[in-house]
């Protein structure tokens, strides 16, 4: 599904969150955006979800407006996972990942065998098909993110919108999530903080205090000149002679005087 | 989707526990009746009963007769009906509001309900035209309404709503003690003080007619929003990005809990703990989902009205407790084991 954006932008009171965003995501591709903390990432994946009121600009789903469609078709096109969510319910692991089937159900569409198979998918996709029975509340970490995760593949939508979905995971399954997602014929736009990560992606934006202020392939985006303005990091480009692949070692900068100080 | 399986899966349900939970609700009516400070045989009660619907012309004590269709028979239902209204309302605003003290006296429909009930019995107000009950609503809605824009100017949220509750509840609380300080003579200050604790001796069949089909309501409103209410569990963000429109789900459940229960103290008082306690301790037994903790809320708070009358009848020979009075005696503790047991989870 094709996500494109125009001046898209929120303003908490008087201070602008995201502003003048404008974007076109490509059917089927990844999109990472990456940026310091505080920079909009959380905020402009909100908006795109459609669920900020009162954002400026507008958002298109395969040219349709996203405002003229009803909470219901948005679920049904558009999964959503948040950085960490909690519940008090004693929920277990099978009942939130039903959660992804509600907007396609109703009163007389009620859940059936093949929303079990779905659910079933889902689960095993982020490999938690043993732990069906098992309760929310005695989840780890990253654990809550493989299910919340399940829950939106659960959803079937053909728009993807995870926020910073490797947070918690070891480091096989920080691989094993990106590799699932990179390899879904959905459109997903995920935010990262993992540079090395970023690269995995088809193209990459790039916040700096609410604005879009570079967009691209990993390898237009992250240059060292910029990785130093924005992130305040001397990256040093490695290859691997593996795969011919590239990847960062970074130092920070401005730590070291500090430390010569002391 | 054929027609056929959609009647099918909309009539599972209704067989898996409309036809046991009605047989239990029967039951505890019947037993409801039959019981009290005259026991009166089973057989009795079906015979009036049947004379009373469809004239069937048994032989019946004319008193008896009296007693069951006049007096108990609308009292254990406007007692079921409370007893659902209440737990169902309870369900709504725990599942809504994300916060587990949430009860339907939260919003300050009782605090509400007892100043109009007060301001019509003290003050004379409407004139002899409206009674303590038609008082109680409008005093109930009125507090709502007030609430609601209260939360709504504080920016919206369920901890917003909450904290508007107390504040409403107090003040009216507040206005509540001042009129009875102030006009009260003994009397009424001792009549009022009973039907604030809850006093169902005083429901005749005019009653029932407002309860049942209140109850019924909310139940078939609430069964139509049980997924909604299950997406909820993760809070309202996480509701709207599964395809429930917030405002609308809020609106309308939260309204129709606000109904129930003005209608439910109008009619018999603020009958405390049984939309905190049922809720909580139907959700140990049903799990959290509310397909199945909906019904089976309805259900445990009529039948838990219904006994706590019987015993509130029965308790002091010759004297009516206020029911309030036994709920809480029993609420409290058993809220306590409650809180006890889930002290991992909350």
């Amino acid at each position: 599904m094709r996500l494109a954006t125009t001046a898209l932008g929120w303003a908490a009171g008087a201070r602008q969150i995201v502003s003048d965003v404008t974007l076109d995501i490509a059917p089927g591709e990844t999109f990472g955006l990456i940026g310091p903390n505080g920079s909009g990432k959380s905020t402009l994946l909100r908006l795109m979800a459609g669920l900020v009121p009162r954002a400026e600009g507008s958002v298109l789903l395969n040219d349709v407006p996203l405002v003229s469609l009803s909470r219901q078709e948005v679920a049904r096109r558009i999964a959503f996972v948040e950085q960490q969510v909690e519940t008090s319910d004693a929920l277990s692991v099978c009942d939130v990942v039903e959660l992804g089937r509600t907007p396609w159900l109703s009163a007389v569409v009620p859940f059936g065998p093949q929303d079990a198979d779905i659910v079933r998918e889902a689960l095993d996709a982020v490999g938690m098909a043993d732990r069906v029975a098992q309760g929310w509340s005695t989840l780890s970490g990253g654990e809550r993110q493989r299910v919340q995760i399940a829950r939106a593949l659960a959803q079937r939508p053909r728009l993807l919108l995870l926020d910073e979905p490797t947070n918690h995971l070891d480091i096989h399954h920080q691989l094993a999530l990106l590799r699932l997602v990179s390899r879904l014929p959905v459109t997903v736009i995920l935010a990262l903080h993992d540079l090395n990560q970023a690269m995995e992606c088809d193209r990459l934006g790039v916040m700096e205090s609410g604005h879009l202020i570079a967009c691209g392939s990993p390898a237009e985006v992250l240059t060292p000149e910029r990785l130093a303005a924005i992130f305040r990091v001397r990256a040093t480009p490695l290859r691997d002679p593996a795969d011919n692949s590239t990847l960062f070692r970074f130092q920070c900068l401005g730590c070291e005087t500090e430390r010569t100080r002391k | 989707m054929p027609r056929k399986t959609v009647l099918r899966a909309l009539l599972r349900p209704v067989a898996l526990w409309g036809v046991p939970g009605g047989i239990v609700l029967l039951a505890a009516v019947l037993a409801g009746v039959a019981i009290g400070e005259t026991p009166l045989p089973l057989p009795m009660v079906a015979a009036v009963t049947a004379n009373n619907l469809w004239g069937a012309g048994y032989e019946v004590d004319l008193i008896d007769a009296g007693i069951i269709w006049n007096y108990r028979l609308p009292r254990t239902l406007v007692a079921a009906a409370c007893g659902a209204g209440l737990a169902l309302s309870g369900v709504v605003l725990q599942a809504l509001v994300r916060n587990a003290l949430a009860d339907p006296y939260l919003l300050g429909v009782s605090a509400g309900a007892s100043t109009g009930a007060v301001a019509v019995t003290i003050l004379g107000l409407g004139g002899g035209m409206i009674g303590i009950s038609g008082g109680a609503f409008a005093g109930a809605v009125l507090a709502f309404i007030l609430v609601a824009a209260l939360a709504r100017a504080a920016g919206g949220g369920s901890a917003q709503l909450v904290l508007a509750g107390v504040a409403g509840s107090a003040l009216f609380n507040a206005i509540t003690s001042f009129l009875i300080a102030k006009s009260a003579n003994a009397e009424q200050a001792r009549g009022i003080m009973f039907w604030l604790l809850g006093n169902l001796s005083v429901v005749r069949w005019p009653d029932v007619w407002l309860a049942l089909p209140a109850a019924g309501f909310g139940l078939l409103v609430c069964l139509a929003f049980v997924r909604s209410m299950d997406a909820f569990s993760f809070g309202a963000n996480a509701a709207a990005s599964l395809g429930v429109s917030v405002r609308r789900v809020q609106v309308m459940l939260i309204g129709v809990a606000t109904l129930m229960t003005a209608t439910m103290v109008s009619l018999v008082g603020s009958i405390g703990f049984v939309g905190l306690v049922i809720p909580h301790a139907i959700r140990l037994v049903v799990g959290p989902r509310h397909a199945r903790l909906i019904p089976a809320s309805a259900l445990a708070g009529a039948v838990f009205l219904i006994a706590t009358d019987f015993v509130s009848r029965m308790l002091i020979p010759g004297q009516v407790i206020p029911i309030g009075v036994v709920t809480a005696l029993v609420g409290a503790p058993g809220f306590a084991l409650i809180i006890i047991h889930n002290r991992r989870r909350l």
